[in-house]
């Protein structure tokens, strides 16, 4: 089966390096970067098909991030990662074009689940 | 406490609190790294590999507890927000009984929420009810002894013009009830004037306690 392929962004460096570690060890090929700005290079040169992206990042901010991607990749799929109390911010990065949200804390087994979802993987 | 002043101390909490989750999702992810190092990886024959598991369960059942505490406190913070909004009084007073869990376990007290099957949605100021509840919660702490429960059940009045929240006492040595007067929750009156919420003791045989009238108020 072919691997799943995700970028994550967040701008926790520690907190996307080892997601990246676990979902790798999971069989998925995540690279994870930490701006926003890093991002939109980064699927130019090799598009994923899930972006995992954090709402609050310092420079370009997770929904403009958003903004941009689905502008010139509306066929990548994008979970958003804010925290509780900012549930204001996942349902505006829905109105986007976001798949869906999850709040930080992250359960892994529920991120795999929601980007399976998200790529029509879940049945 | 003016209402700018209570906004701003409201977002100065929520922004740690976002802080502290990011500080708690870090954990998260480094011991549950090491977790899966242990069981997916290459480390099944690691000597000590079952204690660092125990190990391990422990650091993320205490990060689940610390993103619990976080998630009230940032409820709790953003309810300053806005000095007038449309709540859920089942949900507000779910909150606000966690962040008055420590205080009741101190006395050995079990706060119980006994939520209604219906929404209870009313337009207020969303810091002061949960002021009000937990000054009427403190008090009921502070006049008796030690054990027992309060029991906190909303509910609509009848008409639907207004909720009903009775917080009741029990269980704890009678001696000590001796009859809690409306004014003893300790509720100051511009808070009272504010929500335009009354206040009257409650004293059956099943225990002492308030009972809160919350108007539904309009938006």
């Amino acid at each position: 089966m072919k691997r799943m392929k995700v970028l994550l962004v967040d701008d926790e460096e520690e907190f996307v390096h080892t997601l990246a570690e676990r979902l790798q060890l999971r069989g998925i090929d995540a690279l994870g970067v930490t701006k926003g700005e890093e991002a939109l290079e980064s699927l130019e040169a090799d598009p994923p098909e899930v972006v995992v992206l954090d709402v609050l990042m310092p420079g370009i901010g997770g929904l403009e991030v958003l903004r941009r991607i689905k502008g010139r990749h509306p066929e990548i799929q994008v979970i958003l990662l804010t925290g509780r109390g900012s549930e204001k911010d996942g349902m505006e990065g829905m109105r986007l074009g976001a798949f869906d949200y999850l709040m930080k804390p992250l359960n892994i087994e529920e991120l795999i689940k929601k980007m399976r979802e998200a790529l029509g993987q879940d049945r | 406490m003016k209402d700018q002043e209570i906004a701003y101390m409201g977002r100065v909490t929520a922004g740690m609190t976002h802080e502290f989750k990011n500080v708690l999702a870090i954990i998260r992810e480094s011991s549950g790294l090491l977790e899966d190092l242990l069981t997916i990886g290459q480390a099944r024959s690691f000597p000590q590999r079952e204690k660092f598991l125990k190990v391990l369960g422990t650091i993320q059942e205490q990060v689940q507890r610390g993103v619990d505490l976080a998630t009230h406190l940032n409820r709790f913070a953003h309810s300053m927000d806005e000095p007038w909004a449309a709540v859920e009084l089942n949900e507000v007073l779910g909150h606000t009984l966690h962040l008055l869990e420590r205080f009741a376990r101190i006395k050995k007290v079990q706060l119980r929420l006994v939520r209604d099957s219906e929404e209870l949605i009313v337009n207020t100021d969303p810091f002061r009810v949960r002021m009000a509840v937990s000054l009427c919660i403190d008090s009921l702490l502070e006049t008796s002894g030690e054990g027992g429960e309060i029991v906190i059940r909303p509910r609509w009045e009848e008409g639907g013009e207004a909720v009903l929240i009775s917080i009741q006492r029990s269980g704890a040595s009678a001696e000590t009830w001796g009859g809690i007067p409306a004014d003893a929750a300790g509720v100051p009156g511009h808070v009272l004037e504010g929500l335009r919420l009354q206040i009257h003791a409650l004293d059956d045989p099943a225990g002492v306690g308030f009972v809160l009238r919350i108007p539904r108020g309009h938006g």
